[in-house]
């Protein structure tokens, strides 16, 4: 039975949800700042950690014991960030820590890594390129024909939009004998052309086996990683690096994060805190002596500094973050908010989030509020709408007072034939 | 109204070869493969214009249907004739509901038939779950025009207006293909949730809620 108290409630809760969308996204808007941390990087040959701070309009350089060091110092103390630089000066010495460096050994051993949550909190249309591995030629090319990997993997030729039955059945059959079971349950890689060099993809099997899938002289290539045998695979990001060194870096269930060697599908784990890839970020910054390992959590940045080659730590800082504006007021103003959207995620969906019981004492006095005005006034007020504006505050009284009944309505119940 | 009708069907129509030219002129300039590519890497929605179309096709079709009912008072008179009043403003509603959804259903489907010859179905998959909420919205955007056109007080109406605007933010956040993937169940469940709105206008104009 449809009533016009039932339509009343439904909008009244409608109306709140929106203002607690709305609302703390304007404040958030009017408040919210940077996460404010220093470019930071280490530096080879003092050890230490440079931190590049912007204040007044200038830069300035200093490392965790407060030693400032001009422009020029800082190039030259952190040769592996600024080589360029000192190459254009004709300020790079021929070694460092008593190994010899050239550009090209310092190209080779330098990559960045990125890793932000959207990779792995998304989905992707499932096609993608399948390039031929051994092309013999300097740049790769792109393939006429994609393929998708669900139950079957199954290649379609883009000229005609039809399926390549052989295609399809070679690599079909090649991925069987090899033991992958389908479905495939994700598919990793780089679809762009316009890489170094081709690895082709990693798949994750139904078993949770991790394979590597490429295309070799028009022949699939298809071998397990075995990484699967010894841990639980929860993601892999790859990377092209220079020197050929890995393929990519496994995430998996115990929050452990693993680089998978070239050609022996080594797994060698980094020597850092649990990663949760559904909310932290990753950045790694590789020399040749050391990978600078950047997690950037909530409310904190962890600097990891591994050896090149042990994959040990060799130092570390965490850099904590102050509190936004917005993170200071809204426990008192909000109970909790929605976010449709997330730096975390593409996916658009209601969060609940920001829940704090500060804010009940706001809620508490704009109920009492209320009732005094009420009383005053000798509206008619019931139990109910008081105790809703204590849990949900002025974005709950806003909505009532929005869609509000008139004393002379309720007196008159209306229904509807 | 029929005029109305038949105008937004024709433009429905209409942008299905446009946006089936527009896809064979990007074939031919970049190549099949390469736009294939670029779609599935990259996220590119080809038939993005259509995001504010069903949007502005649903409040025309409100607005024209419910602003001369209330302007000629032929609403009040409805009201008073001797044919159970719910059933009546479902009627009412139904009309524009159906009309709009046969429209969306059949140009969208054709469309995507169409596209179907030079996509392959990951594409035209992705390309439907990002289309859906285009069209709940477009049905949503019918109803609240509805609620909005039927509320007798102006105050309440601009009320209506804000609150309805609002909520059709909520269908409209992202183009990317699978960014409703998980909440379109959600919205559709809003736009069910909002067939009752319009009778929240309806019991005021009973209860005879001065302009």
């Amino acid at each position: 039975m449809i009533t016009k108290n039932k339509i009343q409630t439904i909008l009244i809760v409608f109306a709140t949800a929106i203002l607690f969308w709305i609302l703390p996204w304007a404040v958030k808007l009017g408040t919210n700042e940077g996460s404010g941390y220093p470019f930071t990087y280490y530096s080879c040959i003092i050890n230490q950690f440079i931190q590049t701070i912007h204040e007044k309009r200038e830069f300035k350089y200093v490392d965790l014991d407060g030693n400032e060091y001009n422009r020029e110092v800082y190039d030259s103390i952190v040769p592996m960030f600024n080589y360029r630089q000192l190459m254009q000066d004709g300020r790079l010495p021929d070694t460092i820590n008593g190994i010899e460096i050239s550009p090209q050994i310092l190209r080779s051993n330098q990559f960045y890594f990125r890793f932000n949550p959207r990779n792995y909190n998304t989905r992707k249309i499932n096609l993608y390129p399948m390039f031929e591995s051994m092309s013999g030629r300097v740049k790769l090319e792109s393939p006429d024909d994609m393929f998708s990997a669900g139950n079957k993997i199954r290649f379609y030729d883009a000229e005609s939009n039809k399926l390549k039955h052989k295609k399809s059945d070679k690599f079909q059959t090649a991925m069987e004998k090899s033991g992958f079971q389908f479905p495939a349950q994700w598919i990793s890689g780089n679809p762009s052309a316009r890489k170094p060099y081709d690895e082709g993809w990693f798949m994750l099997d139904a078993n949770g086996q991790l394979y590597q899938v490429k295309m070799v002289n028009g022949k699939p290539f298809v071998k397990n990683t075995r990484a699967g045998e010894k841990l639980n695979v929860v993601w892999m990001q790859t990377i092209e690096t220079s020197n050929h060194r890995f393929y990519g870096f496994v995430f998996d269930s115990e929050q452990h994060v693993y680089f998978l060697s070239d050609v022996t599908y080594e797994l060698v784990k980094l020597p850092i805190e649990p990663f949760d890839l559904k909310k932290d970020q990753m950045l790694i910054m590789a020399n040749l002596f050391n990978w600078n390992v950047v997690v950037t959590r909530d409310q904190q940045r962890e600097y990891n500094i591994l050896d090149n080659k042990t994959m040990e730590r060799v130092d570390e800082h965490t850099e904590f973050r102050k509190l936004s504006r917005w993170e200071k007021i809204h426990p008192w103003i909000f109970p909790f908010y929605i976010e449709f959207e997330s730096f975390k995620s593409t996916f658009v969906y209601p969060r609940f989030g920001g829940w704090s019981a500060k804010a009940l004492l706001l809620n508490f006095l704009i109920a009492m509020g209320f009732l005094i005005y009420c009383k005053r006034y000798k509206k008619l007020v019931k139990a109910v709408n008081i105790l809703f504006v204590l849990a949900t505050g002025f974005c709950g009284l806003f909505a009532l007072q929005l869609f509000k009944s008139r004393i002379q309505e309720t007196k008159n119940i209306i229904h509807l034939k | 109204m029929r005029w109305l009708l038949a105008g937004l069907a024709g433009v429905f129509v209409a942008i299905v070869p446009y946006l089936v030219l527009s896809l064979h002129s990007k074939f031919r300039f970049a190549g099949k493969a390469h736009l294939w590519a670029v779609i599935a890497e990259k996220d590119v929605n080809m038939i993005s214009q259509l995001q504010y179309l069903p949007l502005v096709a649903g409040l025309m079709l409100g607005l024209f249907q419910f602003i001369p009912e209330m302007n000629k008072k032929s609403f009040k008179l409805t009201l008073h004739l001797p044919h159970p009043e719910k059933l009546t403003v479902i009627k009412m509603m139904l009309f524009g509901f159906v009309s709009l959804s046969g429209i969306f259903v059949t140009t969208g489907g054709l469309l995507l038939a169409l596209m179907r010859f030079s996509l392959p179905t990951a594409i035209i998959g992705a390309w439907l779950i990002a289309g859906l909420p285009w069209y709940l919205a477009g049905l949503t955007a019918y109803l609240l025009a509805a609620w909005v056109c039927i509320e007798p007080s102006w105050k309440q109406r601009a009320i209506n207006g804000i609150v309805s605007g609002a909520l059709l933010a909520v269908f409209l956040r992202t183009s990317g293909s699978f960014g409703y993937m998980y909440f379109t169940p959600g919205l559709v469940a809003v736009c069910l949730l909002v067939i009752l709105f319009p009778f929240y206008s309806v019991f005021r104009f009973k209860e005879g809620v001065p302009e």
